[in-house]
């Protein structure tokens, strides 16, 4: 069981506080952080191969740990803003992000901590340091130096382990763990299980040193790890020995993060030649044996993946866990370069957490950053500058209007609205980061970022070289589709007016089923028709460019049209929008279309999504797509999903997630027929929308599902 | 320009033949097999479907209906299809979904760009079009079109066919079809009577005459229980594939119940209603025998 890491940070901050009272905020931070090291309870479990943390594992082991008299240091010193009207109305802006964070792992393991230490030490002589700076580097000696407690700590009980054992083979277990923690991370590994153990350590310093362990990554493992894997497979290390490291290092993920710990296969090398290597097939075999959620498994595919290579994702067993996630290199790559990163830097990108691409080496990633409700503007462009329901006391400048001719002048005064509300959103998140990372910075992985060892900076607070936020655009596709249709049933056809519009959707559109309908016929985006994937591309690119011109300094704001879950949970608490979306139900899911126009299906999906200039969204996005296909066993089968993702990437798509068929999936359309009204599942040579089936035939076709292919999970 | 009546377009069909495929359902077939799932493609004509399940019982339909074909009783709606003239009102009114029109007419150049919409995954993965039913060659004309216009496009083109159509509209097709996914349902004339409504013989003649093409053919064995889940028939599908060198693969389809619902939905009564599935090992027993006896690629679907 894990325990939230709020509770440990308040734990520690009351029971040490005192303690480390009046030092400078980067010292203070820094001694908590080695007091944890010093003082949180390890241990290894039996057969363990590396030693390594399982998360917090019970309340009673965490409380050990302190003196229970709380005594509050840092008060927190936010204030009522406009910001919180803008809460009300589903943006939420962000502010300081301790998770999704993922380092270098290449270099760190090739350099060692120690050679941070000396960097930091070296660092320190400089005789033009200001006293901030001088404090910093103080910091970032006493958390590196940290680590070396906590990997010695792992050192001493395995070989006070190995001690109380007359096991020979354990003995000998226990002591190959208890000489890598004597070294690793400190020095560089030699071997794949040294590496292992240091990259494990090494995420559990950066999980510790941030308080969470949410969305902390480990980007191209089989990149990075493969000269350990050889070294240690030319001494005589199996594939099966192999798989067991692994296999532990991912029920170690699963215990403390559950499945936001990205972990990439595939890849290229510096001449852009294809570089799969063996590592990455072992990846996909321990994948597939652990069955676990942890880690969120990534496939980086270029052009020149191997068939062989797809084959192995494309299978019943991965799709059935959700996995994995495919990222197109070249797309992704220029999405990258996109940010104004100079290409050789940008090939150089990871992928961290659900979607997130960063230059691991040098960003400071806000992978959650800020929520916008697209639909808002929309809503104060119709509606005189309100909202359809509730207040916003908020003093606009663009003027308000409720007249228009054409959905041009909607868009017009959408942009002006818009600006306006991203404005509020940013600075205050700006403002927000700012402060936290002077009172609570992180020198540790600080330290392990480029550049902020120089400027004795926190990676928050102008250390990192690039500072990147996400920008979320929930409800794109909602909003779009409600331009699309004001402008058929509107100003084309005269049907209807804006007011109509209005007055429907504050109802919720009750006593107004005719306009409702009418609106739900209306051409929609994702359903590969032109005219509203247009209005979708349109939208968005608005939004895109107010994100852009809002990035200053290394500061750049990221549009993304990443929801996550948040399609359901955040539209919970959203009123009807103007596409006859009704109160509570979902919004668009990422990339994707809104929940009326997917029954469109895969293809249109695809096309749909493409049409939107995809790499301008470096924020990141995935497509989710249904794929009923029952026979997974076929080669010929999955050699046409292959196929299917393939086109997705060479029509400039980023990221693809596609569901397969599973127990799972198809209770969940029996339960939510609307959201799965794409899933197509094939019987008999033949094929129907799940959608179709009567009561009986779905649950009949769920039962024999079980029997046939093997219920998961 | 040439028009037929559709019932569906599907995108992404995988079990249509290679590749990812966009299938086209034309409506109206000459057979009435008692095991049929496509009840939409049995008649030619545009019909009235009426999902019960999504009903709601707001009424509306049988407010503008002109001809009163919806009712509503102390057991419900109910609605008299013979009355129907398809004018198609209640499903516009309809809040629902429960109501709409099986079959739609189009032409040729309509159908052929929503298909080649998918273009790009048909280039990717060898796919292309399907032309499925009902009995597509039943509109002989349209099909024919289609497939023609499709070839224009540089399309690959399969047919799902039953076999059952004059020689003149075979040969006209088989100039433009890549590959045929041929029924081959009863080895028996007088079973594949009683079981589909019309005996075998032009069935064969068809198939034979594909054989002097050497068009590729996949033979598709619907296996149903109780009708011709037999040893002997077993071994008419293999004697046939061995016998033609063009029939490239066989796929066993067996019996599966998904789609009796359709029979109430347009108001007819399914001949064959079993709720079951046919069992998997008996499907595989099936596959293992043929595949044993013809030596071919032998796949369920
Ligand atoms: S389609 Fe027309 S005639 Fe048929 S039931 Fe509906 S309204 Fe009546
Ligand atoms: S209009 Fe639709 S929902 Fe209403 S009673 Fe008729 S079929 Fe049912």
């Amino acid at each position: 069981m894990n325990y939230h890491h709020g509770f440990y940070l308040k734990r520690l901050k009351d029971t040490f506080g005192a303690e480390f009272h009046g030092m400078s905020d980067p010292v203070r931070e820094a001694h908590l952080f080695r007091k944890t090291l010093e003082l949180y309870p390890l241990h290894i479990e039996k057969n363990d191969l590396i030693a390594g943390w399982y998360g917090y594992t019970s309340r009673e082991a965490l409380e050990s740990v302190y003196v229970p008299e709380p005594e509050p240091v840092l008060k927190s010193t936010r204030e009522k803003r406009p910001v919180d009207w803008l809460r009300a109305h589903g943006y939420s802006p962000g502010g300081y992000d301790r998770a999704h964070h993922e380092v270098d792992y290449k270099t760190i393991l090739t350099r060692g901590i120690d050679s941070y230490i000396q960097e930091v030490e070296n660092e320190l002589q400089n005789s033009e340091n200001s006293e901030e700076k001088t404090e910093y580097l103080k910091g970032m000696l006493i958390s590196l130096k940290g680590a070396e407690r906590f990997s010695t700590r792992y050192a001493e009980l395995a070989e006070e382990l190995a001690r109380n054992t007359d096991d020979g083979a354990d003995k000998a277990r226990l002591l190959r763990i208890a000489a890598a923690c004597r070294k690793v991370p400190m020095k560089p590994p030699t071997d794949f299980l040294e590496a292992v153990q240091a990259a494990y350590l090494i995420r559990t310093l950066n999980c510790l040193s941030s308080y969470t362990c949410c969305s902390v990554s480990f980007g191209s493992f089989d990149q990075y790890m493969y000269p350990y894997y050889r070294v240690s497979k030319e001494n005589g290390m199996t594939e099966d020995e192999a798989i067991a490291i692994l296999l532990q290092l991912f029920r170690m993920l699963d215990n403390t993060s559950g499945n936001d710990c990205a972990l990439s296969v595939g890849g290229v090398d510096e001449n852009d030649n294809d570089a799969t290597n063996e590592l990455s097939y072992i990846l996909i075999k321990a994948e597939k044996k652990s069955k676990l959620r942890a880690p969120l498994f990534t496939a980086r595919i270029n052009r020149n993946t191997p068939k062989e290579f797809m084959r192995e994702l494309v299978s019943k067993e991965l799709f059935e866990m959700g996995q994995p996630s495919f990222y197109s290199e070249e797309n992704c790559r220029a999405a990258v370069a996109g940010r104004g990163i100079e290409p050789s830097v940008a090939r150089n990108f990871q992928i961290s957490t659900c979607m997130n691409l960063v230059i691991a080496n040098a960003e400071a990633a806000h992978g959650w950053g800020c929520k916008v409700n697209c639909h808002l503007p929309l809503e104060l462009a119709l509606n005189g500058g309100k909202p359809l329901v509730g207040e916003l006391p908020l003093e606009f400048k663009t003027k308000p209007r409720t007249e228009y001719k054409s959905i041009d002048e909607i868009y017009t005064q959408y942009r002006s609205y818009m600006i306006e509300l991203f404005d509020i959103a940013m600075d205050w998140n700006q403002a927000d980061t700012v402060l936290q990372a002077k009172h609570q910075p992180n020198a540790w992985l600080s330290a392990l970022t480029d550049d902020c060892i120089k400027r004795g900076k926190d990676r928050w607070d102008g250390g990192a070289r690039y500072h990147n936020l996400i920008i979320e655009m929930m409800g794109f596709a909602n909003t779009s589709d409600a331009i699309t249709a004001i402008d058929r049933l509107v100003f084309e056809q005269g049907k209807y007016t804006i007011d109509d519009f209005i007055k429907a959707a504050q109802a919720n559109y009750e006593g107004y089923e005719q306009l409702h309908k009418d609106i739900l016929h209306c051409d929609k985006y994702g359903m590969n028709i032109d005219r509203a994937d247009r209005n979708a591309r349109r939208l968005l690119d608005i939004n895109a460019e107010i994100c852009e011109a809002k990035s200053a300094e290394n500061r750049r704001y990221l549009p993304s049209l990443h929801t996550l879950w948040e399609d359901v949970l955040w539209a919970k608490g959203r009123p009807a929008f103007l596409d006859g979306r009704l109160s509570g139900e979902p919004v668009n899911k990422n990339a994707g279309p809104s929940t009326s126009a997917r029954r469109a299906g895969p293809t249109c999906t695809a096309i749909s999504a493409c049409k939107i200039n995809q790499i301008r969204y470096s924020g990141g996005q995935a497509l989710d797509v249904h794929i009923g296909i029952r026979n997974m066993d076929s080669i010929a089968n999955r050699d046409k999903i292959a196929a299917y993702i393939q086109t997705y990437f060479k029509m400039g798509g980023l990221q693809l997630q596609v569901n397969g068929l599973s127990v799972e999936t198809l209770q969940k359309a029996y339960d939510a027929p609307q959201e799965y009204s794409d899933l197509l599942v094939r019987i008999g040579g033949h094929s129907r929308y799940f959608r179709d089936f009567d009561d009986n035939m779905k649950k009949k076709f769920i039962e024999r599902f079980k029997i046939e292919e093997g219920a998961f999970g | 320009m040439s028009t037929g009546t559709v019932f569906d377009i599907q995108r992404f069909c995988v079990d249509d033949g290679p590749g990812i495929r966009t299938t086209v359902f034309l409506k109206g077939c000459p057979l009435h097999c008692v095991w049929c799932h496509n009840a939409e493609g049995l008649s030619g004509k545009v019909q009235l479907y009426y999902s019960a399940e999504h009903c709601i019982g707001c009424q509306i339909c049988q407010a503008v209906c002109p001809v009163q074909a919806h009712r509503f009783t102390d057991s419900g709606h109910t609605v008299d299809f013979s009355r129907c003239i398809t004018c198609g009102a209640c499903v516009d009114a309809c809040p629902n979904e429960s109501l709409r029109l099986a079959g739609k007419l189009m032409t040729a150049e309509e159908v052929l760009s929503e298909v080649v919409k998918d273009q790009p995954f048909f280039e990717s993965s060898g796919g292309g079009m399907t032309l499925s039913g009902g009995e597509p060659l039943m509109q002989g004309e349209f099909a024919i079109s289609l497939a023609k216009l499709a070839k224009e496009r540089g399309l690959h083109v399969c047919i799902e066919t039953s076999g059952f159509c004059n020689h003149e509209t075979m040969k006209s097709i088989a100039q433009y079809v890549d590959l045929f996914l041929f029924d081959y349902k009863h080895s028996s004339p007088e079973a594949h009577k009683r079981y589909t409504g019309v005996e075998n013989k032009i069935i064969l003649e068809n198939l034979e005459f594909l054989e002097t093409l050497e068009k590729p053919v996949i033979l598709r064995c619907p296996i149903i229980p109780d009708c011709n889940d037999t040893k002997e028939h077993y071994g008419a599908i293999a004697a046939l594939a061995n016998r033609m060198k063009n029939i490239i693969e066989i796929h066993i389809e067996p019996y599966h119940p998904f789609g009796v619902s359709k029979y109430t939905a347009l108001g007819l009564t399914a001949m064959y209603n079993s709720q079951e599935m046919m069992p998997k090992d008996a499907s595989e027993q099936a596959a293992e025998t043929v595949r044993a006896l013809s030596g071919k690629n032998v796949i369920i679907s």
